[in-house]
């Protein structure tokens, strides 16, 4: 364990220390630590065996935090929203005690695959003409985002035609170019935002900056950063949005 | 927008209950009930007065219901939040540990189970010192931010969703000067930029050029 | 001045915030595109004649075939020494013309941005209101619909239409027996079907789907939301511990 000199570590900048100081006075958070699923986290967590629930939340919340679009969890949704079709079928021959906690426990669900999506959708129509172009993002779509997307830019289109495009002359009608001081019309997210992430499973030594030391990441450590810099972490799993 | 501007700057205090009220409680039933299948996870049977572990918002409804008592949470007690406090007020301190949803568990449980907690206007008292002491603390992290990572291990949901407006703009305004002082071509760049009126407008649009 | 409209346009696009709108200023973006149109006639003349002085120039390359390859040749030629300068001008003279023509180069790139700004900033501001309004265009209040342009009614509807689509869509995938309650709020989680209220005035006997029962004033109850909102509404019942 360790005890925390504040500034001790060289290259850190840090005014919190690891999660474990000071030991004898430290929760053990014996419900609170509880994932929804029930399942105890291990250090290093089996992707495989995860509950939809807590990933989708996890997801929810990564993507409300990530400047870019993020991958779709479609697995996840579509196999909780059968659950929810199933326990719905169940709710009316249940007595009224029971009935009603059925009924709120399927609202909690679909309340967080609606504001999933919604979150997504947002960020889709944020960036909707890159996200449709660049093959990585229209991977991350579902087939339902991309014909949003695509719908979405040709209505946004359409609309600036009509507005004032169509009686420019037919040399400035384009959507695309880049302006003399070099901003684009196509705007792309900014994947070197700052975003608060914590530490799923020990990463160990990591490389905050090329040129200096690296920081050692444990589980728990809690990080503002670049997005960029923690950005294949999150896609592994190793590191959560906060 | 599918989301509201105010969920552009992070969550909201509704939002961020959502997700405490899916952690986990013990309770003690006062009636009998069978092991019930829920989406979110199995519970039950609840068989009185043996303690039950079941989530928050079910914890709450019940409780509402009065069909449980809620058994409020370890760190939740008035001598364990004393010592927090004092603790937390050590100088040069890291931050104490608590529940990622501290905040918004002790509210939630302040608000419908106050009968079930014991010294609750003391605790109440203990939770505004303990984040008065917190966000004193998030102040002078502010001063060590640079453009590449702070570390701020221990803080809570709620506290990062409140100072999240305030330290990821001065974080990105950091690169931004010094992505400038890196490159002189860049500094020209920006130079030549600012001699016009329209610079400003540039900043204002930036985001919105696009169609 | 130049670029003074678009500037015009830009400030009352700035204007714009969560809660106003300013009426659609079709008279303003139609002075935009007009000095747009202007300027960019003279850009073009100017570059055919100074294509056509130069002995050994070749016409087409005078005349730039979009405005990107076109601001291209003006940031190349930044130090005066534009190709297309290369004829029978003086160096003085073809400094004096290729700083006109990026100036209006110039002038013509904000105006375009103003314009899209513009556009851009109220169709985000529509977008806004039609999430709050359950993405129906119809609840539209009369005083916001007479501030927008009739292109941009048009822009309400079919976002509508193409957010039902994905709806339509995703529910049919997802749900296809139920609602995903698309629209409700998204910022307020559920909440207990039931509540506990406290009996501020008698309100007699109500019937629920579990019986009949007797609000007298000072008893309280936990009973279905819907059961009593109107009550609660009206103040004769009153929440206990709402979340």
């Amino acid at each position: 364990m360790e005890t925390g000199d504040l500034y001790s570590e060289a290259g850190s900048a840090r005014f919190a220390g690891d999660g474990s100081h000071g030991g004898a006075m430290d929760v053990e958070e014996p419900e609170s630590s509880a994932r929804p699923g029930g399942r105890e986290e291990s250090d290093e967590e089996d992707e495989s065996a995860e509950d939809d629930l807590p990933l989708l939340m996890r997801a929810w919340v990564n993507e409300r935090n990530a400047p870019e679009l993020l991958h779709y969890e479609g697995t996840a949704v579509e196999n909780l929203m059968e659950l929810v079709d199933f326990q719905t079928r169940q709710i009316a021959a249940q007595p009224a005690v029971v009935a009603n906690i059925l009924k709120m426990d399927v609202d909690r669900v679909k309340y967080l695959v609606r504001s999933y999506l919604r979150a997504r959708l947002a960020k889709i129509e944020l960036h909707a003409v890159h996200y449709t172009r660049d093959p990585l993002y229209r991977e991350r779509m579902s087939q339902n985002e991309l014909d949003y997307a695509k719908g979405f830019v040709a209505l946004g289109e359409k609309h600036m035609r009509r507005s004032f495009l169509d009686q420019l002359p037919p040399h400035l009608r384009s959507l695309d170019e880049t302006a003399g001081n070099g901003m684009e019309m196509v705007t792309k997210p900014d994947v070197d935002t700052a975003v608060f992430c914590r530490v799923r499973s020990t990463v160990g030594e990591f490389q905050f900056d090329p040129s200096e030391d690296p920081i050692v990441m444990r589980r728990n450590n809690i990080f503002i950063t670049r997005y960029s810099i923690i950005r294949s972490l999150l896609e592994d799993g190793k590191v959560e949005l906060i | 927008m599918a989301i509201t501007t105010r969920q552009q700057d992070g969550f909201t205090m509704p939002e961020l209950e959502y997700l405490a009220q899916c952690e986990r409680v013990a309770i003690v039933p006062l009636h009998r009930m069978e092991r019930l299948e829920l989406v979110t996870g199995t519970v039950g049977p609840f068989r009185p007065p043996q303690k039950a572990v079941v989530p928050l918002w079910l914890a709450v409804m019940l409780k509402r219901a009065s069909r449980c008592r809620i058994v409020a949470p370890d760190w939740l007690r008035y001598e364990h939040l004393r010592t927090l406090c004092c603790e937390e007020d050590q100088p040069d301190s890291l931050f104490t540990r608590l529940p990622h949803h501290y905040l918004e568990i002790a509210h939630v449980l302040l608000t419908n189970a106050e009968d079930d907690i014991v010294d609750a206007q003391g605790i109440r008292r203990l939770l505004q010192d303990l984040r008065e002491t917190r966000q004193s603390k998030t102040r002078e992290g502010l001063k060590m931010l640079n453009s590449l990572q702070l570390q701020m291990d221990n803080l809570s949901a709620a506290e990062i969703n409140e100072i999240r407006p305030l330290f990821a703009r001065s974080f990105d305004m950091l690169r931004r000067l010094d992505a400038l002082a890196a490159t002189g071509e860049q500094t020209q760049r920006q130079a030549h930029a600012s001699d016009s009126h329209y610079s400003e407008l540039d900043d204002t649009f930036g985001s919105s050029f696009a169609y | 001045m130049l670029g003074d409209e678009a500037f015009r346009l830009a400030k009352e696009a700035k204007d714009i915030t969560a809660s106003h709108i300013p009426s659609y200023n079709e008279e303003q973006v139609r002075l935009v595109t007009q000095e747009t149109r202007y300027l960019w006639a003279r850009i073009e003349e100017m570059i055919a004649s100074a294509g056509s002085r130069g002995a050994s120039q070749d016409p087409g390359a005078g005349l730039a075939t979009d405005s990107q390859a076109f601001s291209q040749r003006f940031k190349a030629g930044g130090g005066g020494d534009v190709a297309m300068a290369d004829g029978g001008e003086t160096q003085a003279e073809a400094e004096n013309t290729s700083g006109q023509t990026s100036l209006y180069m110039l002038t013509v790139g904000r105006n375009k941005r103003c314009l899209l700004a513009y556009h851009h900033r109220r169709l985000g501001f529509l977008r806004t209101l039609l999430w709050s309004l359950h993405l129906a265009p119809s609840l539209v209040p009369a005083e916001l619909t007479q501030r927008l342009a009739p292109e941009e009614q048009n822009y309400a509807r079919e976002y509508a239409r193409l957010n039902a689509t994905y709806r339509d869509a995703v529910e049919e995938q997802l749900c296809p027996a139920d609602s995903l309650d698309w629209t409700a709020s998204g910022e307020v989680p559920p909440r207990d079907l039931f509540v506990e209220v406290r009996v501020v005035r008698d309100c007699g006997e109500i019937v629920t789907e579990n019986g009949v029962v007797n609000l007298q004033a000072g008893t309280q109850h936990y009973l279905r939301r819907p059961d009593v909102e109107h009550l609660l509404a009206i103040g004769f019942l009153e929440h206990v511990n709402p979340l």
